[in-house]
Order: C-alpha cells, then sequence, then structure tokens
C-alpha cells in the first residue's frame, strides 16, 4: 500500500516537473516592451506640443486674452481665479510625462556618439519643458526628478539654479551638435523622426540659442544672477543667431480623432464639427489692441477674429448681462477667419496646421530686448520691426504654412504702422527711452502670442509689467471683475502647486503657495 | 429521523424505514446495528427500508448515520414512532473540507461556518453573495452599489493586501471559480456553503486561499426518492435614501448679493420659492415658453420607478441505489428602479452521480448560467443631474421627449444639460454573459483504504456587448441660441470576450486505522490551473443614420481592439490528519505552486499549514460528566499563504514584469509610429505576497445544544505587498509596482446562538455574531510615507504606516492652533489648506449581526439585523454644493453668516481672535461654490459610515399536511413572504448614500468613496409560493 501511495505522489511530483516548460508563456502579446529612441522622440515632440497647448490654455483667461460668455453662470475659479492645488494638476503631471520620453532618449543615446543628434535634440527640449515649469511653479523637482523607482520622492530645487543648468545644457547640446555635423559617422536625425525641424540641426542650433536667450533676459534682471548673465551674453553665438521661422511642430495633424492639431481643438471644432470654446469670448481688453481703443490692427484682428471690427467681446468675470452670444451658425466660433470645412488664416487656421513651439517674432523681439538693454550688440528698431513683420507673416499663413495668396505682408505692416502713425507701440523710433522701447516690445510680444503663446506672453507681463495695466474698466485691466486676488493688481503670480505632489510628495513640495503674491525668482516688480 | 419496525417472535424479522425529519424523505445507507449483538448489522436500501433478523435476546437496535444524532430504539410489539432532530450542531457533522474532502466537524481546527441552503435562501435574495450578509462572524459583505445585479464585495476577516484581492476564494463543487460566479448562481441549487473565514483551512487551495474560502456545495440528488419543487417569486423594489436635497430656493447664478432668477440656470442660488408663475427655459422656436409655478414640485425625489422582480424555479431530485441526480431550471427577470432597464438571468443545472462498479463512482455538474442586461450607460451623469434639477422644475412630465415639445432636446428648458429621460433612451448599453461551469470526477477505490480521483474542471464565461449613444441633430433655432449645444453625432461598440479556466486535478486518498487509537488520513494531489482570456472591441463615432447601430453605419474610420492574457498554474499537495481516541486530531498540509506569471526565479513557492482540534468534553472529566456541556472544542492553526496580486480576473497577473511602450500623442501618423513610455515601473524582482497567520478559538455546546457559543481569535501578517503605488509624477512615472510594507488584521469573531423556547409546536431561536477587526499598516517602503489608493479632487484614500487600512485623508480649513477656522478679517471667507490630514479608517471596526426565528405549527418567523460602526466615509458632495441643490448650502439661509469655530488674526496684536461677528462677504455663490471656500475642502463631506439595516424578514407558512391529500399528489405547500433591507437608519449627518457604497466597485479595496453618480439604494419585498410534489 505504501509502495502505491509513494508511486503516487512521485507520480504527482513529475507531473508539475515537466510541465514546467508550460509556464514559460509569459511574454507579452498586447504591447511592446521594447522601444528605440527613434521611436519615442517624434511622439515626445507632438506631446510638447500639445502640452504647449495646454500652457497656452491655461493662460487664456488669467493672462487677458479671453473672458467668459455673458449670461451664463457657474464659472467657478476660472472667473474668480479661486484655484486650489487640483486647477494645474493634469498640466503638471503632463509636463513631466512628457520630459519622461526626453530622458529615456537623452539616456539611450549618451553611450552612442552617432547618435548625438537624437540626445541633443531631447536635451533641448528638457530643457524648454522644464523652462516652462519653473515659469509657471518657479521651484520644481530638477536634480532628482525623472529617476523613477531610483528616488521616489524629488526634492524641489532653487529655480534659479535650474535655470543656470538649462542654459548650461543648451550650451553642451549646440556644441555636441556642432561636433558631430563634422563626423560623417553621426546618424541623421530622419524627417519623418522630428516633427518639429525634419532633421534639419542648423533649426535646432538656432531654436536652442534663441531658447538660451529667453532665459537669460529672464534671469538678467535678478541682481544676484547678473554675473553669470554678463558672462553668458559675452560668450552667446551669433553666427548661430536665433530662429529665423517658426519653430512649429507638425506630425501630420489632420481631421481624425485624436489627430486634431491641439490649438485648433482648443478654439475651432473638434474632428466632427463639434464647436467648441463656445463659452469663451475674447476679452475687450486683447480687443482694445486691435480695434483702435488702443491700437488698430485691421490686417491682423481681421484673420484672427471673427466678425472683426464687430466681435462680441467681454470683460473677465462679467456674468450678469441679460442675454448670451452665440456665434453665427455652421461656424467655428470666435478666434478664427474660418468655418468648418473651410480652412483659413489666423491663429487658428485649420485641423491640420502646426502647433507652435516658438514663434519667430518671439525670437525677434528677444534680440531687440537683449540689443535695447545692451545686453548684445545690435539695432533693435531692426530686429523689432522684423519681429512685428513675422507676426504677420506667421497670421498670414494658411494652415500647410504658406502665406495666402491675397495676402500681402510688407503692405499690411505698412499699413498697420500707418494706422498708428503717432503711438510708439508700433513705431520704433518713437519710443525715446529704453523703458519706453521695452514696453513697445514686450506689448507687441503680447500681440503677437494672443492665443498662441498665452503663457509666455503672460511670463513676459509679469516680467516687465507690459502692457501696462490700470483701474478696472474692460481696456485698462485684463483682471477678473470677480477675482478673489489679494494682490493690487487682482491677478495671479504664479500656478499653485499640483494636488498629487501634496499627496505623494508631501515632504517636498512647499506648503501654502500664495498664488496671487508668490513671485517666481525672476519676477522682480 | 422517522422510524417505523415491525417485529416477529423469536428468532424475528425486523424491518423498518428510515426517514429523515427535515423533509421526511427516506435514508438509504444507514447503518442498523443490534445493540446486544455488536455483530449483527445492515444497511437501508434505497428507499430507506431495512430488514435485520435478530435472536431473541435482541432487545435495541442502534440506528446511526452520519450528521445525524444516532438514536437507540427498543424493539417492542407494534409499530414504534420516534422523531428525532437532525444532528447539524454536533461535532460528528459531516462538513466539506478545503481539496474536497469530506471530515467530520470534530476534526477541524480552524474557524468555518456551514450556511444551510434554506438559510440562504430565506428572505429570497437573488443574489448568493448579498444573503450571505450579516449571517456569518467575520465575513463581512458590502453591496457597492445598486441597478441591476448590483455589485458585491465579500472580504473574510479584513483586507490583508493593500492593493491586490481581498475578495474571499469561491469554491463551487470543489472547482475554484471567479467570483462573479457568485452573483450568479441560483440560490435555490446550494446545498449549503462553508465559509472558511481563514488562510490555514484553505491552504490546500494554494495561493488563492489567503483570503479565506466559500466552499459551496450543489444539491445532488437522494437515492430511492423523487421529489418536484415548483416555486415562484414575485418582489418590488423601490428606491429607500434619497441625498438630502434643499427645496427652498431656485434658478439662479452669482454674483449673488441679491439672488436674482434666471430661468434657464441650473444652479440654483436664486431667490426662494414664492408660489409665483416663472418662465422657464428660452422660447421655443414656436415663440411658446413654459411657465410653472415657483416652488419646488419634489419630482426628483419621484423620479425613480418602482422596481420589480420575478423568479420561476423547478427542481427535480431522483434516485437509486446505484444514482441520484438533480435537475434545476432558473428564470430571473428585473425591472430596475431606473426607468428604462432591465436584467434577467436563465439557469440550468444537472448534478449527479453513479457507481459503476461498488468501487468506482462517477459524478458529473454542469451549470449554465445566461444573463442579460439592457441598462442605459448614462446612468451616473443621469442620476447626478436629476439631484441637480433646479427644484421648480416638473421632470416627470419630460419622459415623453419624441412627441412634447418642451420634453424634446430642441425645447428642453436646460441649458447645459440633456433630459433625463433622453439621456436614459439615446445612451444604451446591452450585454450579454453566458457561463459553464461544471466537471467530471471518477473516484476509484483500488483497495478500502485508498482512493484515487480524477477531476475535470470548467468554468467559462462568454460575453458580449454593444453600446451606444444613438444621433440626434438639433435644430438650427436650438443651435443658435445655446452655444454649448452640438449635434449629437451617434457612436456605437461592439465587444466580445471570453474568458475560460480549466482545472485539471489528481487526488489520492488513504484513510487507515493504525492502532486501536490513531488514525491516519493522508491526501495527496495534483491540480493544474489555466486561464486563457480573450477580448475584443471595435467602435464607431458618427452614425450616418440614426437608430442603426452597426459598425457599418460609420462617417469615421473604426477603431478597435483586442488583448489576450494566457496564465498557468501547477500546484502539488499533500495534506495529513492524524487523530487520536477521536478527541485530538493534527492536521497538516503542504502545498507547492509554480505560477507563469512571475519571474522564473520566483516562480516556485511552499505554503504550510497546520491545525490541531482537541475535544475537552470528551476528555477532561468534569465536562464529560457534566449536564451543562454536551461538548467543547477547542482548536488552533497556524499557516503561511503566499498570493500573487498582479493582476485581475481577466489578466491574471500576466506580463506585469515589463514596462510597457504605447503609441501616444495620436500616433501613428500617415505610417510613422511614436511610442511613449507607459506610467508605469516594475521593481525587478516580484514576489508573492506572504500571509502568515494564527488563529485559535472554542466551540462549545450547552444545555442539549439549547445555547452554542464560539469565538476565534485570530491574527494575520501580510508582507511583502505588492503594489503598484502610485509615486509623484515627477518622478517620471505615476505609478510603481514593488514589494514592500507590511498590514497586519487582528480580530476577534464571537457567534452566540440561544433556543430559548422549544417545545413540539414552538421553537424561537436568537442568534448573535459580533465581529471585531482592527487592522494596521506596520510598515511601507522607505522612500514612500503612504500609498494612495484612490483620489477624488483633494481627497484620498491611502495606506500609511501606523494607521488602519483603508483610510481616508484630505484637507482641511487652515485652522490656529487652537483649531479654530481662520477666516479674512475682511471678509470673513476662510481658506482650504493644502496639506492632508487624517480623517479615519473606512472599514467598519465593529460589526454586528442579529438575527431570530420563531417556529409555530409550520409558520417560521425571520429576521435578521446588522449595526456596523467605527469607519467614516466620504462623499463627492461638491457638485451639490456647485450646483446649489443639497441641504448643506442652506444650512445658513444663503445669508451671509459667521463662520462657525472660526478665528481671525488681529493685525494689532498678531493673535488670532475668536471670531463672533465677521459675517462672510457672501452666503451664496461666492462662499459655497467656491473651491477654498467649501468645495475643495474634504472635512465638508466626510461622516460616519455607521449603520442599522433590517436585512431581512420573512414569514413562510408549511400548509398543513391534511390539506393536501396527505402527499398524495402533492407532498407539500409552502406560502412565504418577506423583505431585504427594509429598514436603514444612519447617523443624521450621512446625507448622501448607502454606506455600504464604494466608487470603486467591488475589486477595489480603496473603500470610502462615493460620488453623486451612484444610483440609491433600494429596499425589496415580496412573496413566494413553493410546492413540492
Amino acid at each position: 500500500m505504501k509502495k502505491i501511495l509513494t508511486y503516487l505522489i512521485i507520480g504527482a511530483v513529475t507531473v508539475g516537473a515537466v510541465s514546467c516548460k508550460k509556464l514559460d508563456i509569459n511574454d507579452n502579446p498586447n504591447t511592446p516592451t521594447t522601444a528605440t529612441p527613434g521611436l519615442v522622440l517624434p511622439q515626445a515632440l507632438t506631446a510638447t506640443a500639445a502640452m504647449s497647448q495646454s500652457y497656452n490654455s491655461t493662460f487664456y483667461y488669467p493672462g487677458g486674452f479671453m473672458a467668459n460668455v455673458y449670461g451664463f453662470g457657474a464659472y467657478g475659479a476660472s472667473v474668480s481665479l479661486n484655484y486650489t492645488t487640483l486647477s494645474f494638476d493634469g498640466l503638471w503631471r503632463g509636463s513631466y510625462d512628457n520630459l519622461t520620453d526626453y530622458q529615456y532618449v537623452i539616456d539611450n543615446t549618451a553611450s552612442d556618439a552617432t547618435l548625438a543628434y537624437s540626445n541633443s535634440i531631447a536635451r533641448i527640449m528638457k530643457s524648454f519643458m522644464f523652462s516652462k515649469l519653473v515659469d509657471n511653479f518657479n521651484n520644481v523637482p530638477y536634480s532628482e526628478a525623472l529617476k523613477g523607482n531610483m528616488l521616489l520622492t524629488p526634492k524641489y530645487d532653487n529655480a534659479a539654479d535650474i535655470y543656470k543648468d538649462l542654459v548650461a545644457q543648451l550650451n553642451i547640446s549646440i556644441s555636441a551638435i556642432t561636433t558631430a555635423e563634422a563626423s560623417v559617422a553621426t546618424a541623421t536625425v530622419v524627417s519623418s523622426g522630428d516633427p518639429m525641424f525634419g532633421g534639419n540641426m542648423t533649426k535646432w542650433k538656432q531654436f536652442a540659442n534663441t531658447l538660451k536667450l529667453r532665459l537669460l533676459i529672464k534671469m538678467a534682471g535678478v541682481a544676484d544672477l547678473r554675473s553669470f548673465t554678463t558672462t553668458e551674453f559675452a560668450a552667446f553665438n551669433n553666427t548661430i543667431g536665433v530662429l529665423t521661422d517658426d519653430a512649429i511642430v507638425n506630425p501630420g495633424y489632420q481631421k481624425q480623432a485624436g489627430r486634431v492639431n491641439p490649438l485648433y481643438r482648443s478654439l475651432g471644432s473638434d474632428e466632427n464639427n463639434n464647436r467648441v470654446a463656445t463659452s469663451n469670448l475674447p476679452s475687450t481688453w486683447i480687443y482694445s489692441f486691435y480695434n483702435g481703443a488702443k491700437l488698430r490692427d485691421t490686417g491682423r484682428g481681421s484673420v484672427v477674429f471673427r466678425l472683426f471690427p464687430n466681435t462680441a467681446t467681454n470683460q473677465l468675470g462679467q456674468e450678469n448681462l441679460a442675454s448670451n452670444i452665440v456665434p453665427p451658425a455652421g461656424s467655428t466660433a470666435w478666434f478664427t477667419g474660418a468655418d468648418y470645412d473651410n480652412p483659413g488664416l489666423g491663429a487658428v487656421k485649420g485641423p491640420a496646421q502646426g502647433q507652435v513651439i516658438m514663434l519667430a517674432a518671439e525670437a525677434k523681439f528677444l534680440q531687440a530686448e537683449a540689443y535695447a538693454r545692451a545686453y548684445l550688440a545690435g539695432i533693435a528698431e531692426t530686429s523689432f520691426n522684423e519681429g512685428v513683420t513675422a507676426s504677420f507673416t506667421y497670421l498670414f499663413k494658411n494652415q500647410t504654412g504658406t502665406v495666402d495668396g491675397t495676402k500681402n505682408v510688407q503692405a499690411a505692416v505698412a499699413a498697420y504702422r500707418a494706422e498708428n502713425v503717432g503711438s510708439p507701440l508700433v513705431n520704433f523710433a518713437l519710443a525715446l527711452t529704453t523703458p519706453a522701447q521695452i514696453e513697445a516690445i514686450i506689448t507687441q510680444k503680447y500681440i503677437a502670442m494672443n492665443v498662441i503663446n498665452c503663457d509666455e506672453a503672460f511670463a513676459e507681463f509679469r516680467r516687465t509689467t507690459y502692457p501696462t495695466i490700470s483701474g478696472n474698466s474692460p481696456t485698462t485691466t485684463f483682471a477678473s471683475i470677480q477675482s478673489a486676488s489679494t494682490s493690487p493688481d487682482k491677478l495671479i503670480t504664479r500656478l499653485p502647486y499640483a494636488s498629487s505632489e501634496y499627496s505623494l510628495n508631501p515632504g517636498n513640495v512647499p506648503q501654502n503657495v500664495n498664488f496671487f503674491t508668490a513671485k517666481v525668482f525672476w519676477d522682480v516688480n | 429521523m422517522f422510524f417505523t419496525v415491525s417485529v416477529m417472535a423469536q428468532e424475528r424479522t425486523v424491518t423498518g424505514t428510515v426517514t429523515a425529519q427535515e423533509d421526511g424523505l427516506p435514508l438509504p445507507g444507514v447503518s442498523v446495528k443490534v445493540k446486544e449483538v455488536p455483530r449483527l448489522g445492515t444497511q437501508t436500501n434505497a428507499d430507506g427500508k431495512f430488514s435485520i433478523k435478530v435472536p431473541a435476546e435482541a432487545k435495541t437496535v442502534t440506528i446511526s448515520f452520519l450528521g445525524y444524532i444516532s438514536r437507540d430504539v427498543a424493539i417492542g410489539s407494534g409499530n414504534i414512532s420516534i422523531a428525532l432532530s437532525s444532528d447539524t450542531k454536533s461535532l460528528n457533522e459531516v462538513v466539506v473540507s478545503a481539496g474536497g474532502v469530506n471530515i467530520q466537524r470534530r476534526e477541524q481546527g480552524n474557524q468555518a461556518t456551514t450556511v444551510k441552503g434554506s438559510v440562504v435562501t430565506q428572505a429570497k435574495a437573488f443574489n448568493v453573495a448579498s444573503a450571505l450578509t450579516g449571517k456569518v462572524a467575520g465575513l463581512q459583505v458590502n453591496g457597492v452599489s445598486s441597478g441591476v445585479n448590483p455589485n458585491v464585495r465579500i472580504v473574510l476577516r479584513g483586507n490583508r493586501s493593500l492593493l491586490g484581492n481581498n475578495q474571499a476564494l469561491v469554491v463551487v463543487d470543489n472547482v475554484i471559480v471567479p467570483s462573479s460566479i457568485l452573483s450568479n448562481l441560483n440560490p435555490e441549487d446550494i446545498e449549503d456553503i462553508q465559509v472558511l473565514n481563514g488562510a490555514g483551512a484553505a491552504a490546500l487551495y494554494g495561493s488563492d486561499a489567503s483570503n479565506g474560502a466559500l466552499v459551496i456545495t450543489t444539491k445532488t440528488g437522494k437515492r430511492g426518492v423523487s421529489t418536484v419543487t415548483f416555486s415562484n417569486t414575485a418582489s418590488i423594489e423601490e428606491v429607500s435614501f434619497l441625498p438630502k436635497l434643499q427645496h427652498r430656493f431656485g434658478s439662479g447664478t452669482g454674483n449673488d448679493d441679491v439672488p436674482s432668477y434666471t430661468q434657464f440656470e441650473n444652479q440654483q442660488y436664486g431667490p426662494a420659492f414664492d408660489g409665483s408663475l416663472k418662465p422657464i427655459g428660452k422660447p421655443l422656436a414656436d415663440g411658446s415658453i413654459q411657465t410653472v409655478p415657483y416652488s419646488y414640485t419634489g419630482d426628483k425625489d419621484n423620479f425613480w420607478d418602482n422596481g420589480f422582480t420575478n423568479q420561476s424555479d423547478f427542481s427535480m431530485t431522483s434516485g437509486d441505489d446505484k444514482s441520484k441526480y438533480y435537475i434545476s431550471g432558473q428564470y430571473f427577470k428585473q425591472r430596475s428602479t431606473v426607468p428604462g432597464d432591465q436584467y434577467n438571468r436563465f439557469s440550468l443545472r444537472m448534478n449527479g452521480e453513479r457507481n459503476i462498479y461498488d468501487n468506482l463512482v462517477v459524478s458529473y455538474t454542469a451549470n449554465f448560467i445566461q444573463n442579460r442586461y439592457n441598462t442605459s450607460n448614462a446612468i451616473g451623469s443621469v442620476f447626478d443631474n436629476v439631484l441637480n434639477t433646479p427644484g421648480q422644475i416638473p421632470l416627470l412630465e419630460y419622459s415623453d421627449w419624441k412627441t412634447d415639445k418642451f420634453a424634446n432636446p430642441n425645447g428642453y428648458y436646460n441649458e447645459y444639460y440633456q433630459n433625463p429621460y433622453f439621456a436614459l433612451d439615446n445612451n444604451r448599453s446591452l450585454t450579454r454573459n453566458d457561463y459553464l461551469t461544471g466537471n467530471v470526477q471518477i473516484k476509484w477505490f483500488p483497495i478500502k483504504e485508498l482512493s484515487v480521483l480524477f477531476r475535470m474542471g470548467i468554468s467559462t464565461s462568454n460575453a458580449s456587448n454593444k453600446s451606444y449613444t444613438n444621433k440626434f441633430t438639433y435644430s438650427n433655432y436650438r443651435l443658435g441660441i445655446t452655444s454649448n449645444f452640438s449635434n449629437i453625432l451617434g457612436s456605437t461598440s461592439d465587444g466580445a470576450s471570453y474568458n475560460t479556466q480549466l482545472t485539471p486535478e489528481f487526488q489520492a486518498q488513504y484513510i487507515k486505522k493504525i492502532t486501536k487509537d490513531l488514525n491516519l488520513n493522508v491526501i495527496g494531489g495534483a491540480s493544474i490551473r489555466d486561464n486563457k482570456y480573450k477580448t475584443l472591441n471595435a467602435s464607431i463615432n458618427g452614425l450616418v443614420q440614426p437608430d442603426l447601430f452597426n459598425l457599418g453605419n460609420n462617417l469615421n474610420v473604426p477603431s478597435a481592439s483586442t488583448a489576450m492574457f494566457n496564465a498557468t498554474q501547477i500546484g502539488v499537495y499533500a495534506d495529513a490528519r492524524l487523530g487520536f481516541r477521536d478527541y485530538l486530531y493534527l492536521h497538516v498540509t503542504g502545498r507547492n505552486d509554480w505560477r507563469s506569471v512571475l519571474a522564473k526565479e520566483n516562480r516556485s513557492f511552499f505554503y504550510p499549514a497546520a491545525d490541531l482540534s482537541f475535544i475537552a468534553s470528551d476528555v477532561i472529566p468534569f465536562l464529560k460528566d457534566s449536564k451543562v456541556v454536551e461538548s467543547l472544542k477547542l482548536r488552533a492553526g497556524i499557516s503561511k499563504v503566499g498570493q500573487v496580486n498582479l493582476g485581475n480576473s481577466t489578466n491574471f497577473g500576466a506580463y506585469q514584469l515589463l514596462p510597457t511602450f504605447g503609441q501616444g500623442s495620436g500616433y501613428p501618423y500617415n505610417g510613422v509610429a511614436g511610442y511613449t513610455l507607459g506610467n508605469t515601473i516594475v521593481s525587478a524582482n516580484i514576489k508573492p505576497e506572504m500571509t502568515k497567520a494564527i488563529e485559535g478559538g472554542f466551540d462549545l455546546d450547552m444545555f442539549k445544544s439549547r445555547l452554542t457559543l464560539s469565538a476565534t481569535y485570530y491574527k494575520t501578517n501580510t508582507t511583502d505587498q505588492t503594489v503598484p503605488v502610485n509615486i509623484a509624477s515627477t518622478t517620471g512615472y505615476q505609478s510603481f509596482l514593488t514589494n514592500t510594507g507590511e498590514v497586519e488584521n487582528k480580530g476577534l469573531e464571537t457567534t452566540i446562538r440561544i433556543v430559548a423556547v422549544r417545545t413540539s409546536d414552538l421553537e424561537i431561536s436568537l442568534g448573535a455574531n459580533y465581529t471585531y477587526n482592527q487592522n494596521k499598516v506596520l510598515s511601507l517602503s522607505e522612500t514612500l510615507p503612504s500609498l494612495n489608493l484612490r483620489s477624488s479632487g483633494n481627497t484620498n484614500i491611502v495606506a500609511k504606516p501606523g494607521y488602519a487600512f483603508p483610510y481616508l485623508t484630505g484637507v482641511d480649513y487652515v485652522r490656529d492652533d487652537q483649531g479654530r477656522i481662520i477666516v479674512d478679517r475682511i471678509t470673513g471667507m476662510p481658506t482650504g489648506g493644502t496639506n492632508q490630514i487624517d480623517l479615519g479608517q473606512t472599514e467598519p471596526k465593529h460589526r454586528i449581526g442579529l438575527d431570530a426565528a420563531i417556529n409555530y405549527k409550520g409558520i417560521r418567523l425571520a429576521a435578521l439585523f446588522e449595526y456596523r460602526t467605527g469607519g467614516v466615509m466620504f462623499n463627492d458632495g461638491g457638485g451639490f454644493d456647485f450646483s446649489g441643490a443639497g441641504i448643506r448650502n442652506t444650512y445658513f439661509n444663503r445669508e451671509r453668516f459667521v463662520v462657525p469655530n472660526s478665528s481671525y488674526l488681529d493685525p494689532a496684536t498678531n493673535t488670532y481672535v475668536a471670531n463672533t461677528n465677521i459675517t462672510t462677504r457672501s452666503g451664496g455663490t461666492a462662499f459655497w461654490t467656491e473651491g477654498p471656500t467649501n468645495t475643495a475642502v474634504t472635512t465638508n463631506y466626510v461622516y460616519s459610515s455607521a449603520f442599522w439595516k433590517l436585512r431581512e424578514l420573512s414569514v413562510g407558512y408549511d400548509l398543513p399536511k391534511k390539506w393536501l391529500g396527505n402527499g398524495k399528489v402533492v407532498k407539500a405547500v409552502r406560502v412565504s413572504v418577506q423583505g431585504r433591507n427594509l429598514f436603514l437608519w444612519t447617523p443624521k449627518t450621512n446625507i448622501y448614500t448607502d454606506p455600504e457604497y464604494s466608487d470603486a466597485g467591488s475589486d477595489n479595496n480603496a473603500i470610502g468613496l462615493t460620488t453623486l453618480g451612484q444610483t440609491p439604494p433600494s429596499r425589496l419585498y415580496g412573496a413566494t409560493v413553493s410546492v413540492t410534489l
């Protein structure tokens, strides 16, 4: 009997042992577990384009570009600015999610010199995304961030220190590209692998240089950082120069679910001709730079706004007027000259338009400021005028990126100067002092970035106080009349940190940050 | 047992029939022995009849049968009638233990409770899981949602695993099945349910047993008797608890110093109701506009239908001396409290057994179940919208949206939300599930002591679903006046899946009386479990024509996805019981599993368990001789069981070890791919979670089973928790899968039962069970201060060291050092803080079940109450204050008020001074709808989750046999009325919903969050007629 039992147990164990081969079935048939940097980089750039739009839309209201539609209620924090830590959690997480992909590309190309281009692109874009985080949240995790399970609760780095390192990373990238260009072994980035510049490394160097200029100008206002910026300005490479074309990401946006250009999806319509942004109007404030209340801008106004110069506008927070305003039936909402199936011009061109990462106009205005403040040697007026021209050029382009045949940029710019013949904000020669020149430069930058890079326009407003605000009328300030802000100008100074950090990284995230008064390091006003 | 004996003179032949008292049916296989001549004996045949020749000196026969109380019957003259109670409580009761092994209760060294089929069905619950609520100490059953076939969560001895499965293992007829089977089983098919509370008792099932087990045995036939039973139960279901709403203010919105009426506004911060006639909505295209009295209609409280359920059953059992079988069928139909929602279930079962030879038995069970859902998939948002509808709106008038111009989307008053009736009709989901479970088994006895069995089990489900949103094109007029409406383009999706589990098992059992005092019972076995799942989904967005829900009716490119999972587990086990003189039993088990879902080097792991049972009352003299103590069993157990917590019931944890990439940001574009890293990182060395458990307790039976008591103490420690921890996105990822941390559960399970009255006509019994469970997270990873299970805004369900689990944290108002809310000196407004503060554990610490049963001349009354306390919960009620529909925002009559218990910073002294007079700048929207002042402050929406529930109340009546012609055609007729969840008592602070609810669903441990979108709980009452032929 015992024998039988023994045999049975042996039998059972054998069944188990033999079947162990049966256990090698754990290869994932559903999703890939490996990828090359070349597969990750284009997606990361396209994700940055989407994030860029998220930053842009975050400041539609608080940056002065849009207002609620009156006759409706329940805008809540959108008009009261009574944000909570939840308000920008998605923006925060999306930024770091995007940065993870760049970090992956950097880590997986670092050991192979032939992949210097991909490595440098990822490094430049990592600097770009971190600069957005710093500009809106000040101190953020940087040196300890993106380390996965090696470091689960990253510390918050000093914002100015982050900025310094971003500049260093851009320097490294520019020189790495230059070095790699001299080597035949360097792997080129194919055009489909780079939806921003199509593999054109000259443009990448220009972009890096422009971004560096943006960072340095912001830092230069801070007394403590002046020695750093002086050294960096002295070493600034004018041969590479700044962007001469708009830095635009376009992986092939089209009128399909999930593939519509993010800006168009935010202000035009979705892939099914569902009108979006129906509860937004242009702010009366921004409109005053187009309809003659402050400046008259027939050329750009007519391509940016529907029904210009009779577009409905509102002051932020005004809910109680007796009726509401509806855009014309069959059209997208307020920020386009186009309708659902007829792409147009302006900022909201069509579902296939590229997403602006940085306008050539911005590059020129940065250069103008650097010249006006004598950080670099050059003629501010020339750059200023090139900036205005670049803005007209961008807005006159259609969604395929070519200037519309009916438009003449040079004539329109000339008309603009004539329309505002006495204004130093348009005619640079009339701006006689450095502050007046800076006001002209920043105001034009603000106009050029209307609904395109609202976050950067608002950041520059915080840094320089231009365009000037005063009082509480719809054309003299863009503050919400329902604002809960405790600061005199009724605006915000930064964004609150994300709730996910308070939940998951509570030992490091600064507590009780007052976003009405606490300033980003370069905000020295 | 009922029994008759006829007697003949001298060398007499004694004949008789043995029947079971419970149902009057004959019992085959009963041992009949002559007391005076022990070698003489026989057994009853298939008809329960026996015949035995006895010598003259024979005076008494002993009738004994496993599970029944043995009785001596005097052999007298003429027929003798004796009525005997069955032996359910005694230590000799035969129960099914892990692995399908029959043992006597005296041998069990762990806490186990048997729930009889009749107790499961006493209130005619249509879901087996909810039928167990409150009936077993240590077993917690939560109905986490309502609607048709609601989800139920079943947990034994608290939550051990932080993020893994904590639900009890479900075994039906010795085959492990997915827990979804539990809510689909026909309760009438159940013979009994063994609740094995701890991991030790279930250790033989291997890595699935750490959560305890429900071992369900379905009915098989009885030899020699044939009965047919028909029954029908009809019930009405009505909503029993609705959130508390304000009845005083109608439509109006912000800048609220003087509330003004806005006729199309959903927010309810307008003027107080005054009964005057007011227009609602905007004018229709024909110029007409609806005008209603400006007063509270109550329509949103009456939106819900009365549900109706009907359950028809039949079953048949039959058998002869070689075989027995049981067949049954059930059709269950439910109309929900949600208008238009329906559900039905159809179930067939065939169980049988046959002795092919004397030493070879084959048996089989087969159960086919299909269910069909026709539900709206907009129900969450509809409930939210109904609750948030302004009070003056005559909501019930809008059901006919097709023809009524004010109900039609083109004329509906609301500028933001759809007519709820339209939303329900326009967004539907049709779901079909077919389940087949069963097994076939051959058991062979090569020699008397040894049995060998081979069992093949299958559990497979086959599902498909179609959901759609119908196309609706608004009139140009409506689009022209309402900018945020756009045409509904319509969409449809089709999905299909299968989920199959095969469980071949081999088992050998050897039972031998080694010496006079020593009994040995050894089992060895091996089993394989193979799981496969596949799903395929396709959908289109944009219908060409309305009302046609086919993927071909598309305007855009269809999208499709598929996923498949495969996992295998191999287990080898041994189990030995050593019995000493029928009063001391040592039981040890060991099992080794190999799991495909783990890395090769971590694949194999071993689980040992041991327990000891000691029948003190059979040994210790004063107990043995006691007239009071019937029996006393002492027991203790220790075990270690591992659980692989990598996945769920559809992915089985397969493929979780490597991070994945996916296409993102709209890729692929025009033939170019773009990958993004997944948001989860995985520890390189994932191992199973280990639960070490000890338990000890006693079962005491006194006063001839008039008083029974049992108590069990347990402690479990679960280490190496496998957790995809939410991590800060600044790490670059959002979750991290790792082994970390330890959770301890300690608790007490006690039961007391008193038969207060027992006469031939009347029996009154009362029972109570009390469960105390306190769990605590002993440690987490060093780098992780707390682990986030689920969030709702600022509110989190977390696990953190030193605290019970799950635990609620959230934000509170900024307070001074005396705990007063700090308000602004000028505006009087408080501000929500940013730090997470502790708010309480979300699982009740104490649970009590109380039951009472009265039997009087065929009438049976049974009631069951349940009480739980010691936890808190959160409702996502900010939406209520945002809309102004909830009652909280009227506590201060919408006027400016002094925030209770508040202070402000006095600039002169730089100290906080009690605030007695600074009122809030606003008592309307600027206070109540804003995050920092109200809606984003967690503590405004946290309350005690305590409750009392009258779970079950039933009255049944067995018609007297004489009314039925003494059983010639109709053997029995029973009528009953019953109710379920009839009453719910909660603390006043609970103004939202049923405290059992969980927004996270039944499979998630993040207990304690609920939302406004969860449909309200209901009560059911109904009647049953049952006829046995």
